[in-house]
């Protein structure tokens, strides 16, 4: 139950005004929602803070801040167009509106719309500590230790122009929640995958990446990892094993 | 200190808590345009509005987040007599059906147009992805824009807004907008919730959390403590009535089986207890604290389980017969179980069984099928198929969910109902209170999407109970999640369809094995199955046909009407299995199609078993538009011709469907209508008939206008409220058009036939030289002389006058008025990862006279749009403990703009009928029974799988590819 409402001005008022009942409300999509995953008696908001909401471009690099919503990313001329692919998962055009980058990474939702394709990216996150230290890590290293971040406020995502990124999401239909999204990044001499699997979770799978159009390495290396895989409302784990074997194969041989 | 923000132009402070949802804060204020259809899910997008120019889900931002915000609704746009261009455009384009978020898609669509004046199809749909559309569809959201581009730039259309009929008529047959569009579509007061006055009760309700379970006891002390706390309703404590909800001409085909409240819990989400308090926090407060105490049950599931030998049984108490009781009943009643089963009251036999959870059954067929059967397996020239195809339960999801505002005012119950069938109501609140039907008035308001979800009384007995019990005014709102669990839902259907041909084509047999599931009670138990033959059957010209139906209880979530009936289970069968015959025949569906289906004058034998629990009329088949429509349709979609996607991964296949329904229940509905000429010489016109957002209103305005020689801004049409008008059966049946349309008709014709008479009098002339013509005026053929229609009524109720003419009609027939076509659809099919995509879809149907062309044709895009859904996306599933785990919009998967197919057309095949008024028949319901044979037989021809299931997802083709 929401029973306070703060407005931050700032980076600093967002974290000063943190505590154990609280979270950072970003767009509002999820935290809002029915049902929502976020429970807290106290909402952050971080409309107010403008330094969230720019897109700045350096060199190959592209910083985004974290509350530049889906529909900002398909917008501009600076984003590169695999990461708008990947905000146009998001079906829903009102729901871009509101959604936002940063807040996509905090949920770790399982049916992320966009982390499994900023893995293929290697996009580093910085973020903001509660003793206002800023930390730029990997989103893989996010991914894998989210416990240790969870707390922190995103502050941007960096990621760059000339990779390459594919993106696959399987769902019901474009609004449904996805089953199965695949992100696979590739540049001259590296590859990097991530995967969001409905009810197992979200996967760094890099050590996979690179030998991703052997259909045997892939078989079984996704067996391993969805060994705890159950059948759900989504799919059977079966269908969602097939689904991730032949994209990330097929995923890996267009790369090539 | 309140939130300062700028609402359509005008700066307001709002004192309120900032944690509340901004949507909450708008409606409370009274910008009820600003609605909820999805609990704040974020999918419906009823509740958009626009912040800083932004177009945002209202329900997903807190109120203190627009402090400093302009912020728009759709009240920030034209008002009802001055529309702006893009209202007028979504008026004229026909897609203000039951409009509950037609505001927030003009909104949305001004905004893109303000933004993006000459927008690409992408971009309108891209605007539009956030909107779900259930009764129009979206095709013609994509010309409201082209008109409203076309009425900025020009300040007129060039674009036609739909074909027009009937030259020699001047209303009926031409496109002129809905009578109530402007007042919808502008978000004025229209819906239940908008008639609710302040310090009305709340009611809330507790449901099973089990699938099937005794109630020991219910201990309600501590929830009566709750301050605010006015009633708690139980089994305890309700009227020992037993009644079924069905809205069903009486003596209803479907047993009477519950009460408000019983001792057994039947599914999740079963009534347990009624909570009315003065504030909804105060009822929910209540609820939680009821302690309930329960012997659970083992439960069944399906038609397998229900059938099984020992399987729990979902009824097992006394069984009453109204009518024809066997006489064996008292043997029957002795096995009966545990009192708090309760009974289960037969108007008249359906040849029921609850011993083995059988609600209902029938059987029968012409010819012989079994001999035509074998000679086909026994000759080299012909084949049989024997295949079995299962349908999913479905639900409705009306925009608005169901709804319901009663009061007691002088005495009387009033009731605000979202309904189909608001006599019905008043029959069925009469059971529940005691009271007689004068003292029951039933007010139908604009209904926010019926779809037959509506026609049953699923709410109002229990609200209104309340309000008589309490004699306070009491409000009740189902949450989208109750929509689900606790309302009813399309039958899950097993059909079995065996089916013999020779290589001729010529189809020899068919015999249709019905096993249909109607959880815990049996609304619509009979009839729905029946539909599922007696509308499927006759579109043949087969000698042996037979059917078999049985009809279980179970512990899902309840069964009932759903647009289409039965028909779009028993048409994916047959349709289906014609499709499988031809395949093992090595001959083309479509020849097939060709040579067997029925031509006007053909005696449809079959009917005499397919009544509504009763026997059936024996009739030919009159207009008949459904050989055009299959060659017209395969000429558009080029039928056998191959289409190749230049992937190899993808697979394109074509598939049709004949598609047939009714128009009303010859035999049985009934219609009624009053028009009144008014003292200035305006009609009024008091119609029984239920407008559900369908443009009914419309149809009998344009009728009365076309008879009377008025025009239609002089003609008012008050419809649905038991006091204001004279009796009807109600929207359901497709009776709309052709029954209540038809009494419209003999209203006016007794109106004209009196206006004349009395013209007569006054003017010195014979009637026979007398007629009625445009804009309102007697004319006399002989003399040239006219009588303004003013000076007409004035006269006739002066002090000396002969009094005010008023015309009654009443429509009942035992004619048959059947509406044709064919739906065709091209499918892309990706082999690898088992993805579907519909790439084109054609409706084609006859529905006679279109009396509403632009409306029809969105009709018929709305009921293809819900039969794609639910033959490739919808699921209503449930997990091993009966609780459905797809309880809201994203996860049930209904299909929205992105789901449409890129080619989408509906095409009106013009035959004029015997029986309808000016030839018109019926339109919407016929249009969910073509897309899920249709789909299947193009995945089929696409790839060679059969996809006997809904639904034909992914992961089914998968399975059946045989890649998982």
């Amino acid at each position: 139950m929401i029973s306070k409402l703060e407005i931050a001005s700032s980076i600093d008022d967002a974290i000063k005004l943190y505590d154990k009942e609280s979270s950072f409300l970003a767009g509002g999509t999820e935290i809002n929602r029915l049902n929502s995953s976020v429970d807290s008696s106290k909402l952050i908001s971080l409309k107010k803070i403008k330094d969230l909401k720019e897109i700045k471009v350096s060199g190959d690099d592209v910083v985004i801040g974290s509350m530049v919503t889906f529909q900002e990313l398909i917008d501009s001329k600076d984003i590169p167009e695999y990461l708008k692919n990947g905000a146009d998962n998001m079906g829903a055009r009102t729901k871009r509106n509101m959604a936002t980058i940063g807040g996509n990474i905090a949920n770790m939702r399982d049916d992320s719309y966009i982390i499994p394709m900023l893995i293929g990216a290697k996009a580093q996150l910085k973020l903001v500590d509660l003793k206002l230290k800023e930390k730029d890590i990997c989103i893989c290293e996010y991914v894998k230790d989210y416990s240790k971040y969870k707390d922190m406020l995103i502050k941007s995502i960096t990621v760059s122009k000339s990779r390459n990124v594919l993106n696959k999401r399987f769902s019901n239909t474009k609004e449904s929640l996805a089953c199965v999204t695949i992100g696979y990044g590739y540049g001259n001499d590296d590859a990097s995958l991530g995967l969001a699997i409905k009810n197992l979770g979200i996967f760094e799978v890099n050590d996979l990446a690179s030998k991703a159009s052997d259909e045997s390495a892939v078989d079984s290396y996704i067996e391993k990892l969805c060994k705890n895989l159950k059948d759900d409302f989504y799919g059977s784990a079966d269908y969602k094993k097939y689904l991730l074997k032949v994209s990330i194969c097929d995923m890996a041989k267009e790369a090539k | 200190m309140g939130i300062k923000c700028n609402v359509n132009g005008v700066d307001r402070e709002f004192n309120v808590e900032p944690t509340i949802r901004l949507r909450e804060m708008l409606y409370d204020f009274g910008f009820h345009a600003v609605r909820d259809s999805d609990d704040a899910e974020g999918f419906c997008g009823s509740d958009t509005v626009l912040v800083d120019g932004v177009p945002v889900f209202s329900n997903l931002m807190l109120a203190g987040e627009v402090e400093g915000c302009e912020i728009r609704t759709p009240e920030g746009l034209g008002n009802y007599a001055n529309l702006n261009a893009v209202q007028q455009a979504m008026v004229d384009a026909g897609v203000v059906q039951s409009a509950y978020n037609a505001p927030a898609a003009a909104l949305l669509l001004t905004w893109l147009l303000e933004n993006n004046p000459d927008p690409s199809r992408d971009e309108i749909k891209d605007a539009l992805s956030s909107i779900f559309i259930r009764d129009a569809g979206y095709e013609h959201y994509y010309l409201a824009v082209e008109l409203a581009k076309e009425k900025i730039k020009n300040g007129k259309y060039s674009t036609q807004t739909a074909p027009s009929f009937r030259d020699e008529l001047d209303f009926v047959g031409k496109p002129t907008g809905k009578i109530d569009a402007n007042y919808l579509v502008s978000g004025e007061k229209a819906f239940v919730e908008d008639y609710v006055p302040e310090n009305t009760c709340h009611m809330v309700v507790l449901r099973s959390p089990h699938a099937h379970a005794y109630i020991n006891s219910i201990d309600i002390d501590e929830a009566m403590k709750v301050p605010g706390v006015v009633d708690i309703i139980t089994a305890y404590n309700c009227p020992d009535v037993y009644y079924m909800q069905a809205g069903q001409g009486e003596p209803e085909p479907s047993p009477h089986d519950r009460r408000l409240f019983n001792f057994k819990v039947r599914h999740v989400g079963d009534r347990v207890a009624a909570i009315v308090a003065e504030t909804k926090e105060a009822a929910i407060k209540a609820r939680d604290l009821i302690k309930v105490d329960y012997d659970v049950l083992p439960a069944v599931f399906t038609v397998e389980e229900a059938m099984a030998d020992g399987a729990p049984l979902v009824h097992n108490g006394i069984v009453q017969y109204n009518a024809g009781a066997p006489d064996d009943l008292d043997d029957y009643n002795a096995q009966a179980g545990d009192p708090r089963e309760g009974k289960v009251v037969y108007q008249f036999p359906l040849r029921g069984d609850i011993r083995h959870n059988v609600a209902a059954a029938n059987s029968g067929g012409i010819g012989d099928v079994e001999a035509a059967f074998k000679e086909a397996e026994e000759s080299d020239d012909g084949a049989v198929v024997d295949v079995t195809y299962q349908s999913s339960q479905i639900q409705h999801t009306p925009l608005e969910t169901h709804i319901c505002f009663a009061n007691m005012e002088q005495g009387r119950l009033v009731v605000y109902a979202s309904t189909q069938v608001p006599y019905h109501v008043r029959r069925i609140c009469g059971w529940v209170t005691g009271l007689p039907h004068n003292k029951i008035h039933v007010v139908k308001t604009r209904v926010g999407g019926g779809y037959g979800a509506k026609q049953d009384i699923l709410v109002e007995d229990l609200t209104g109970y309340a309000a008589f019990r309490t004699g306070k005014p009491v409000f009740y709102h189902n949450t989208r999640e109750e929509e689900f669990i606790a309302n009813s839902t399309r039958h899950p259907m097993r059909v079995r369809c065996k089916m013999s041909g020779k290589k001729d084509g010529t189809i020899t047999g068919i015999f249709l094995e019905v096993r249909a599931n109607t959880g815990p009670y049996g609304n619509h138990a009979l009839t729905v199955p029946m539909n599922s033959c007696s509308k499927t059957l006759p579109l043949f010209k087969c000698d042996n046909m037979a059917y078999d139906l049985k009809i279980y209880y179970t512990n899902t979530p309840p069964a009932g009407a759903y647009q289409g009936y039965g028909t779009t289970k028993g048409n994916y069968g047959i349709m289906m299995a014609m499709a499988e015959l031809a395949d093992k025949l090595g001959i083309d569906y479509a020849d097939m199609a060709l040579k067997n289906h029925v031509e006007e004058g053909y005696m449809l034998e079959i009917l005499k078993g397919l009544g509504e629990g009763r026997e059936g009329n024996v009739v030919p088949v009159g207009s008949c538009g459904l050989h055009e429509a299959i060659t017209k349709g395969m000429e558009m979609i080029n039928w056998g011709v191959k289409e190749e996607s230049g992937d190899p991964d993808w697979k394109i296949g074509k598939g049709f469907a004949m598609i047939q329904q009714g128009s009303g229940l010859p035999g049985l509905d009934h219609a009624e209508a009053i028009a009144k000429l008014t003292t200035d010489g305006s009609v009024i016109l008091q119609s029984g008939g239920a407008d559900i957002g369908t443009g009914l209103d419309t149809c009998s305005a344009k009728i009365v206008s076309e008879i009377i020689r008025l025009p239609m801004d002089k003609v008012t049409v008050i419809s649905g409220d038991t006091d204001g008008s004279v009796f009807d059966t109600g929207s359901y049946a497709s009776s709309g058009t052709f029954f209540s349309g038809g009494a419209s008709m003999k209203a006016a014709e007794a109106l004209r036939d009196k206006m004349l008479a009395e013209a007569a009098l006054q003017m010195n002339e014979d009637v026979k030289d007398l007629e009625l013509r445009l804009p309102g005026e007697v004319h006399s053929k002989k003399t040239d002389a006219v009588l303004d229609y003013y000076n007409l009524s004035h006269t006739a109720c002066a002090g000396d006058g002969r009094g005010q003419m008023v015309g009654h009609g009443v429509f009942v027939t035992a004619a048959s008025s059947v509406p044709y076509g064919a739906h065709f659809a091209q499918v892309a099919v990706n082999i690898k990862t088992g993805e579907i995509k519909v790439q084109k879809f054609y409706a084609l149907q006859d529905a006679g006279t279109p009396i509403n062309p632009e409306v029809a044709l969105c009709q018929m895009y709305g009921a293809s749009m819900k039969s794609i859904g639910h033959s490739i996306y919808e699921n209503m599933a449930l997990n091993e403990k009966g609780e459905c785990v797809s309880a809201n919009m994203t996860d049930y998967g209904v299909p929205m703009i992105h789901e449409a197919p890129d080619d989408f057309k509906a095409v009106l095949i013009d035959v004029t009928d015997a029986y309808g008024p000016f030839g018109a028949k019926s339109i919407s319901e016929i249009g969910c029974n073509g897309a899920a044979p249709a789909i299947g037989i193009a995945i089929h021809d696409a790839c060679g799988a059969w996809l006997r299931t809904w639904p034909m997802n992914s992961e089914n083709l998968l399975k059946a590819l045989g890649r998982i």
